[in-house]
Parts: C-alpha cells; structure tokens; sequence
C-alpha cells in the first residue's frame, strides 16, 4: 500500500515527557510518483474509529438546539458548543440503541457486538464491529486495528467487562494498550535483528501445529490464538523492514512519547489521540477503538473548574446528598441542578477533546480532502441519561466524510427506535468490509 | 433480573396502582381506563417526569394506577385477590413435592410457563436474557441450577408474574415451584459420569514467574511488567475461560524471555545463583571430543524436558537442535547460539500453556502421570513440578496411593505452598484486591502504609496456610484464637508485645480479632472509601464466604425513595430498618443485612471502634430464622452453629475449582458430594479435603466435551 502523505501544518503536543511531532514538510512516500498512480486503490482508504465515553450524558444535552424541518443542524447546544467548528462535519443521532446489550458492564461489552453479555460464560454475543473490520480491511496494515484505553482510576477498573470494548470472538476479549509510549513503539520502534526473531518464530509455530494437531476443538481455538499472536509480530516485521526503506528523515521526526503515563489527564486523553492520529496518518492500521473510560467510570474530574466528584457519582444527578452506596462518602453537593451541571460539564470537556483530535485530523490532507473527510469516527456512549441508566435513546454521533459517503451537518432521528447494528452496518460496508449484515440487522442505517 | 430491555413503543405510560380501599371500582387490577380521582393526577403527572422503570419510588407506598391510555391493553383479568408480593412467600409441602414428582415437564409444567411466563421469557421477548422454553429443553435441568432456583425464589416469593400481569392460582403456583425444588434438589447425580476438561490455558502471570524462577534457580519476575489480568466471574486469574494470550502479550513474553535468559544465564555469570544456572542447565559445551550438535543435543535434552514438563519427543528435539547449528553457521557462537534456543523454547506454546496427553477416545480418560505432577504442583504450589515429582512420574509411580499421600505431605510443608495462602485464599476472599484496586490515600491516611497493607494480606495467607499445614478443621477458619501478626499490624489491632516486622504467629486473648470475620483485609475490601457498608459485609459473607448469594434485585428495587427527607437524622441501622420494612426488599435484606451489621464495631479499614457519628455502635442483629446474636463473637458462634454445611460446601467448591482450573459444571457435583463425605468422616479437615480433591475424578481424570461452535 503506498500513500503519498502532505502535511500542512506542524503539531505539537507538549507535556512534561511527552512531546508529539508530526513532520513539518509534504513528505512523499519512498515509491516514486510513478509506482504510486498505479495504485490499485482510487483514492485514501477510509479509517474507522469508535470513540466510546461511559456513564451517558444527562437528559437534553445531547439534542441540538435547532434543527431545520429537514434534519440540518441550525445550532448545536452549549454543551456541544466545542464542536461546532465540526458542525459540518457531524451526524448527530437520537432514538438509536444496542436492544440486547445494557447497563454499566454488559452496555460497555456489547456496544460493539449486537449481543448480549453472558458474564458466566464471559459472552458478548458476537465478534465486534471494529474486529470485524480488522479481520479484512485489516489484514493489509501493520496493525489490523488499535484498541486503545486509559488507565482506570477507582472502583470497577479492574472488572473484565467493563475494560473491554473489542472481542476478536465472541468469547476472547481483545487487550487494550493504555501506555502512548508502548503504542508508539508497536508501531515505530525498530525490533531486534528481524532474521534471528523469525527462525525463533518458525520454531514455537511448528510446536503449536503438532499441539493443534493433537488437541480438542476447544484446544486449537486457544493455539489459534497463539498463532494470530505469532502472526502480528511477523507483520510487525514485515513493517518494520518496509519502514526501513522509507526516509529516516521520517523516523527521526517523528517523537518518542515519553515513558510512562502524564500526570495531566487532558494531556494523557490528547497524546492517545495523538496515537491513532498517527497510526492513520502512517497506515498503521485502519481500525481503531479509544475507551475514553472504563464502563461506569468513578474517575475524580476535580481538575475541572466547577466539579466535584467522581463521573459515575455525577452521573446520578439526582441524588445529590453524597449518601448512596454511588458516593464516596465526602462528596455532596447542593441540588441536582448543581450536580447535573456537573455532570453536563465533564461531558463537555470530552467534546473538547474530541474536538481538538477532529481538528488534527482534519489538519492533515490526503490529496484533495483531509484525514477527516477520510475518516468514520462514532463517538457515543452505552447508557443515555446516566441516573436513570436509561437504555434508549444513546448518546451517539457520526463524524467525518466517510470518504464522502457520509452527509454531515445534521440530526439523524428516527420515528422508531433504531438499533445500532444498523449504524455498524452502514459504516462496515463503507470501510470495505464485505457484510449484509450486523448482528440482527440487514438494512443499514442511512447516513448519506 | 436486568432492567427490561422491550423497546417501549409509543411513549409508553407509567403505570400507575391504586392504594388499597381509595379508589372506586374493583380492587383488582382493572382492564380498562379507571376513572381518576383528583390527586391522582397529580402523582400521574409527577411519575410522567421520572423514568419509571429505574426510579418507582418504593416504600413510600405510593399509590400505582394501572392507566390504559392509547389503546395498549395490558393481559389482564379480574381475578382473585391476590396477597401482597413477599408478605406471603409459598410454603412448599412434602405433599406438594410428592405431587410434583409426577409430574412431566411437557405435559404440565410447559403450559403453565406458556400461559404466564412466556410472554416475557419466550421465544420472542427474552427479559432479563431469559428464555424459559429453551431453559426447559436443556435436561438435566440442574445443568442450569442456578437459574432455577432464581425462578423458583421469584415465583414462591410473589415477585414473578409481576404485580399487573396475570397471576396463576395458589395451585399452579405450589405445582410449578415444587417441580422446579424437586428437580433441582431431588437430582439423582450418580448417573451422570462426567469428569470434564480443560482446554490449553496459559499460565497465569504467578505461574509464569514461579515456573521460569524454579526453571532457573534465579527469581527474575518478568511478568510483574506485564498488563494485568483481568478477573473474570470464576474468582479466580487461572481458569482457562479469563486466560487469553493475544499479540500484545506476546510481545511481552519476547521481552520477557530475553530478559529471563540475560538475568539467569548471561555470557559472563556474576552471582553464585547464575553460576549454579549455567552449571546445571548449559552443563556441557562443544570442546576437542564434543561436537556442536552433541553439545546442543545434550543440554537440550536435559532442557525441554524441564520446560515443557513433560517427555519430549526426539522429533521436537532435534528441530531445536537444528536451530542451534543454524545459528552456528550463520556465524554466532555456541555460548550465543545455544542461549537464544533456550530463549526461543521460552516462548514456545508447550512453555507458555498448560497442554495435557492427548485424550485418545471419546470416554473418560485418565491422565497420565506427568500429567499429575502438573496439576499437583500448580494447584499446592503455582508452580512447575520439582525434580522428584518428575522422577516419580517418569518411573510411573506417582499415582500410586502411599506414594502420592507422601509427596502430598512433602508439597505441603514445602514452602512454596504458601500459594495456598497468596494465590488461592487471596482471591477466594479478596483480600488480593488490597493494595491495589482497594487502598486508602496515603496524603490523607498517612498511617495507611504499603508495608501495613502487606502485612494485612499477609495476615490472611498465612492464616489459611497454617490451617492447611497443620489439619485443622475447616470450622478454624471461623473460630480460631490465633492470627499471624508483626509490629505495624498488632498496633493497628491494639495488641500489645509484638515486636518486629516479621509476620509470626500470635495467640490471641481478645475477643475482637480471630478467624476471617476480624481479618483486616477482609474487612476493607468489603467497604468504601471511608465508611462501611453493612450490606457489601452481608453480601460477602453470604456470597463469598457461604456460597449462598442472594438472588439479584426485583425489577423496581432501586434507591431510597427522595421523599425521605429525614434521613439524615438516622443511623445506618435505622436507615436500613427502612428499607427493610418493604417486604418486597426484606425478601433478601433481612439475610444480608443483620451479618453485615454484626461487624460495624470494626471501620472501614478494619479498626475496632465503640462507637460512631457520636453514637454507641449497635452490633445486635437477628437471622432471618430469628437467632439473635451480636458482635464478631456472636457472628462465629452463628455461623458455625448454622451455617457450617454452606461453609464446607463453599470451600470445598471453591477449592475445587482452583485445583481443576475452571469453573464447576453440574456433572462435578458427583464429586463434590464424594468429597463432602470423605471430609465430613474425617472432622472436615483441610489435609483430607486437599488429599481427597487430588484424589477426586475431574482431578484425575478428563474426557472430551461437545464442541461450543464459534463464528
């Protein structure tokens, strides 16, 4: 796959330790003009991103302020109003939800899935969208996808389902990476002498083929686990060998994230996006999943001016005297009014992260359109309003072109309640993923 | 049950009862639109705010008004009428459950599922992801054991059908629930003859650097860097369903694998353990009369073996052979070359994964004796098996009765089974999670030190591994009257003259610390930030420490209804008193809460307190039966004196399940009885339980199981 790669506008990203750069110049792939305009792809692939935020959103915050009879956006609301530079660029959706798949743990597991959770059998029902998408269109990149997650802060961030987002089988949670530098390196580092690895690869694999051979079903199913493992770090090979081609002015722009994980948590939530911004800025992958959070999230947002209090404890706007089994015991506050304006406010500094990375992606242009306009970026979250845990009615929204297969600017309501296969549906197919369709659903939702 | 996930359809009306006596008309539940009394209205229009489905306000004892509006007729009819939910549970009778054995599942108990179950649980709609027609299909019924006794809980306890759906009569309630006890307690398991399988896992991160430090005498610990395992709902990090190894960790173990062999067996050996590695594992090097394949030959002969625990075949040898040469001719040296074959055969699967013979047949099998030397050593140690277990298994002669009684004993004493204690009992009761998921902030909690939290759960370790050593009884758990102390600790427990921060064991004269109820940690992982949580106490103690959870909560049953302004004015026992008082949530409350409410003299981290908010703490409390007690000292004479079957129960189980490596089915139930009798001759001792679980027939024995398709 060869990309030619013009970046317009240097970014930099500092923070103590970490510190992003993305090459200043138009830089052209190593393949000549000629190779490229035989490509056989018309155009940048599309990328795929699914955003997911816990604890929902607060009644009313999430619907436009108008909207024009035929669906176009007049103005978002003020809690949206980070994103109004995108505005443009932006579906947002109402009436939508997962039917089988809800609350805290099983909404967060299946909000990819279209199934339900079996916690005893550790089931969601399905393999989910964004490993779907890496099993095909994947299958042509270093990475097939990237599932990102930040380091959870309280209770609950321990729990298997309410970490995982991404199941490459129904049954087999796919791992997060939660550290940038770790990421980075999957994607840049330059591995040990690639002979010596590979006949040490070729060895272990023969053991786990006359361990397959001899086994039960349920046996070569966990081999085949170990093989995909061995297989990824042969394309990281692969890739690597292909890097060292490419111009090592590249490499040397590029700037190692420093170790560990920032203490400021905007900056933590920008270096990750800074990571897929990278990763599909270099062809790394394609596909790529951001927990912003754990499922019912008890991270402190004191940092914010104005809040108190942990965002699941927020999230129950409602019981504002600090006593339920939700709370920690020290906070309270004075009214629900109080505390859902709180709450409102921690969602509003997610859109402000998330408007910072759709300003980077679109920063970056890829022939005659941007990353942005390349890109399917879903944005939402598994529970509505969080006090009532309600289930209909998602938070959700489209952002991006879609290659310009997605028609932005305006509110996707349904007269009945859709079902989110369908939206995964509809952005499977444009990625180039050969379905009819998505866990239940067979019409995808209309999004041009 | 979980929330109803039914799409409501047009906006769907809250539903509304009438109190009782206040509105004209019938006291049933009507059909159709009721005539409103004036102040109905206004709680209808009140309710239209809330989202009723997660917010009915309970025990305000509001009145509910079934509203038809829109044309959505719900199925109802007039009918009998009916006691309140709860106030009245069904009482089974011998008659009943001699009627009900009788009876067939398809010829009577289906048609009563159909006509009022169904509906919701059905074909079609699957409330709460239950489906009741393929429950039935699934024989024998106690594979889904857990699930019918919920049923049968629900239903006996007027909860389901819910309030406005139609109810059956007094008779088809007893019939259905008697069925349900009949089958489920009646079960007969001798005829099920199952010793199930695990499939390949990966060795947990414990397992991983106990194995590589005992594979080469130098404790390196790798895995400490490693993403940390996610707990799954077996309880415990090595059940083959929560053991996953994808690309991400696989990458770590690369690392790992160099790191192992650079820190155990470097090029030039610094301390006395490198120098006793290389001498045992790279014993020989090519010289005058030793060529490089003969060299390589032999150190991988003695190697593999160890690694893979188990014989290899020549086959396999000779590859990794031949990988040495390759490397040879390549240019790199012996001493390079053979240590990069031993770091590759750390990343092979056979290294990484627990693989067992290969089941031959599709019966019953036993498993061969390296095969046991295996499953002994991780279940009492977390780690590979020694060199004598091995030789015994090589000769054949390690399943033999006396000889496997003394490696039992030999293993015990050992001590690397303080895994028993770390590993096993650890996250049984969760005092693992202390120090991690669960700890004070040290800025605020400046006496909440790491090495007091250490010392914590290693209070709860050595406990139960003391038990183990020296055969005690299981009922020592609940009631013995020594802990295992050091200085920090004793001082945060106000016992005096223990000196030192060596953890030893300490005889006690108070009554307020002893067995697991005045543990610390226990203690803590069961509470929140700052305060106690009577019910999280309850819970434990009946989920995890009896193995009896209560059933999940009712629809409806959510918070304390906001109406109560003066809740603030209550103690917590008060407070619970009041939630108490609605049958619907006494159900469950009244077992849960007093166990919890026994123990509020020890805080949030443990500490013994008198009092509390100004207040003399309250520690009386009642069973559900009516035994009243008090205090920890009240709770252990209870417990042992009413619950001790649950206990040996929930620890054999749970012990069970830690030495098979999976999560029990319905057919280990054989076993489970087996044991219970063996232990029970025997003063429920933990030697004869462990004894008997390496003797029982899952432990020994494996057979293939049907295929789960996946997509």
């Amino acid at each position: 796959m060869t990309h030619r790669f013009a970046i317009s506008r240097r970014s930099m990203l500092r923070g103590s330790g970490a510190a992003i750069a993305l090459p200043l110049l138009d830089v052209m792939s190593p393949h000549t003009e000629a190779a490229e305009t035989a490509d056989t792809e018309s155009g940048s692939p599309r990328r795929l991103a699914y955003l997911y935020f816990p604890n929902g959103v607060a009644n009313g915050a999430w619907d436009p302020q108008e909207v024009a009879p035929g669906g176009t956006i007049g103005s978002l609301n003020r809690w949206m109003e980070p994103l109004k530079p995108f505005q443009q660029q932006l579906v947002v959706i109402r009436n939508m939800w997962t039917p089988e798949g809800n609350g805290h743990g099983a909404g967060t597991a299946t909000w990819l899935t279209a199934g339900d959770y079996n916690g005893r059998r550790i089931d969601a029902g399905g393999v989910s969208a964004d490993q779907l998408a890496a099993r095909t269109i994947g299958q042509k990149t270093l990475l097939p996808s990237l599932e990102l997650s930040l380091r959870g802060e309280g209770f609950f961030s321990n729990s298997l389902v309410r970490n995982t987002l991404s199941w490459t089988s129904p049954k087999t949670p796919a791992p997060r990476d939660i550290e940038p530098r770790v990421i980075f390196d999957r994607m840049f580092r330059r591995g040990p002498a690639s002979t010596s690895e590979r006949s040490v690869l070729d060895l272990v694999r023969e053991d786990a083929r006359s361990l397959k051979r001899r086994g039960s079903f349920a046996d070569r199913r966990k081999l085949d686990e170990y093989l995909e493992s061995i297989r990824s770090i042969e394309r990281k090979l692969a890739f690597a060998d292909r890097q060292a081609d490419r111009s090592q002015a590249l490499k040397r722009q590029l700037v190692r994230p420093g170790p560990g994980i920032p203490d400021s948590h905007r900056e933590y939530v920008r270096v990750m996006f800074e990571m897929i911004v990278l990763a599909f800025w270099a062809d790394a992958t394609r596909v790529s999943t951001f927990m912003l959070d754990h499922g019912q999230s008890n991270r402190y947002f004191n940092f914010l001016d104005g809040v108190k209090g942990t965002w699941h404890a927020l999230s129950h706007w409602k019981d504002y005297d600090g006593k339920t089994e939700d709370d920690d015991g020290t906070t309270s506050w004075k009214s629900a009014d109080e505390k859902k304006r709180m709450y409102n406010l921690v969602t509003r500094w997610h859109h402000e992260q998330l408007a910072w990375f759709l300003g980077r992606l679109k920063s970056i242009t890829e022939g005659e359109r941007t990353l942005l306009d390349n890109s399917m970026i879903v944005y939402g979250s598994s529970i509505a309003d969080g006090h009532a845990h309600a289930e209909e009615n998602l938070p959700l929204l489209v952002a991006g072109g879609g290659g310009g297969t997605i028609r932005g600017g305006r509110l996707l309501k349904p007269r009945r309640e859709m079902s989110m296969s369908r939206l995964h549906l509809a952005l499977l197919q444009r990625a180039g993923v050969p379905i009819k369709r998505f866990g239940e659903a067979e019409r995808p939702a209309e999004l041009t | 049950m979980a929330p109803s996930s039914k799409p409501p359809g047009p906006a769907a009306p809250p539903i509304v009862r009438p109190e009782r006596g206040r509105v004209d008309g019938s006291a049933s539940h009507g059909t159709g639109p009721q005539r409103l009394v004036a102040d109905e209205f206004d709680r209808y229009n009140r309710l239209a705010d809330a989202e009723f489905r997660n917010e009915s306000p309970m025990f305000t004892r509001l009145v509910l008004f079934s509203i038809c509006l829109l044309g959505m007729s719900p199925r109802l009819s007039a009918q009998e009428k009916q006691p309140p939910p709860a106030s009245n549970p069904l009482r089974v009778t011998d008659a009943d459950l001699r009627q009900a054995r009788s009876l067939q599942a398809n010829r009577d108990i289906l048609p009563i599922l159909r006509r009022y179950c169904t509906g919701c649980h059905g074909p079609e709609t699957s409330e709460g992801g239950l489906q009741l027609e393929t429950a039935l299909r699934r024989k024998p019924l106690v594979r889904d054991r857990g699930t019918w006794k919920n049923i049968a809980f629900l239903v006996g306890h007027r909860f389901m059908p819910p309030e406005d759906e139609e109810q059956p009569d007094e008779n088809t309630r007893r019939r259905l629930v008697a069925w349900i006890r009949v089958q489920i307690d009646e079960f007969d398991y001798s005829t099920i003859n199952n010793p199930g399988d695990v499939p390949i896992r990966r060795l947990t991160h414990h397992e991983y650097d106990n194995t590589v430090r005992d594979l080469f005498g130098v404790d390196v610990r790798p895995a400490t860097r490693f993403p940390s395992e996610l707990s799954g709902t077996s309880g415990f990090d090595n059940s083959a369903n929560t053991l996953f190894l994808q690309p991400i960790l696989m990458e770590r173990y690369l690392g790992a694998a160099e790191k192992v062999i650079h820190g155990a067996l470097p090029l030039k050996p610094r301390t006395e353990a490198q120098r006793k590695a290389v001498a045992k594992i790279l014993f020989v090097r090519p010289r005058g009369d030793v060529s490089d394949h003969q060299a390589a030959s032999r150190v991988l002969d003695r190697f593999l073996p160890r690694a893979f625990r188990r014989p290899v075949p020549e086959s396999t040898r000779e590859r990794y052979v031949a990988a040495v040469l390759a490397r040879r001719r390549s240019g790199s040296g012996f001493d390079r070359a053979i240590r990069e074959i031993l770091q590759a055969a750390l990343v092979s699967p056979s290294f990484l994964m627990k693989a067992e013979t290969p089941l031959t047949g599709d019966g019953p099998t036993a498993i061969s004796d390296h095969d046991l030397a295996s499953r002994l050593s991780y279940f009492l140690w977390a780690t590979m098996p020694d060199e004598r277990l091995t030789r015994l298994a090589d000769q054949d002669t390690l399943d033999q009765p006396d000889i496997l009684d003394a490696e039992i004993t030999r293993m015990l004493a050992d001590p690397r089974a303080e895994t028993l204690g770390t590993r096993f009992a650890g996250q049984w009761l969760g005092s693992v999670h202390l120090g991690t998921r669960i700890r004070a902030d040290p800025i605020d909690n400046p006496w909440c030190t790491e090495t007091l939290m250490a010392a914590m759960r290693a209070e709860t370790a050595m406990f139960f591994v003391s038990l183990v050593r020296d055969n005690q009884p299981i009922s020592r758990l609940i009631d013995a009257r020594y802990t295992f102390l050091n200085q920090e600790l004793a001082k945060f427990y106000r016992i005096g003259n223990v000196k030192g921060s060596k953890m030893r064991r300490v005889e006690l004269k108070t009554e307020q610390r002893g067995g697991l109820i005045g543990q610390a940690s226990l203690l803590t992982v069961t509470s929140f930030p700052g305060r106690t949580s009577p019910i999280n106490r309850g819970r434990w103690i009946l989920a995890d420490l009896l193995g009896t959870p209560p059933p999940p909560p009712p629809p409806g049953a959510s918070e304390l209804s906001e109406e109560l302004a003066e809740r603030s004015r209550l103690s917590r026992r008060q407070k619970l008193e009041l939630h108490r008082k609605d049958r619907r949530c006494a159900a469950c409350h009244d077992a849960i809460d007093p166990l919890g409410l026994s123990l509020e003299n020890y805080d949030w981290f443990g500490r013994w307190r008198t009092r509390r908010r100004r207040r003399t703490v309250d520690a009386s409390a009642s069973l559900p039966e009516g035994h009243k007690f008090s205090g920890p000292a009240g709770l252990r004479k209870i417990l042992l004196a009413r619950r001790h079957d649950q206990l040996v129960n929930q620890v054999i189980g749970k012990m069970l399940t830690y030495a098979l490596g999976r999560q029990l089915e319905y057919y280990d139930e054989t076993a489970v009885q087996a044991i219970r009798k063996t232990v029970a001759a025997d003063g429920f001792r933990f030697g004869t339980l462990i004894r008997a679980i390496t003797r029982s027939y899952p432990f020994r024995n494996r057979q293939r199981q049907p295929d789960r398709p996946s997509p």
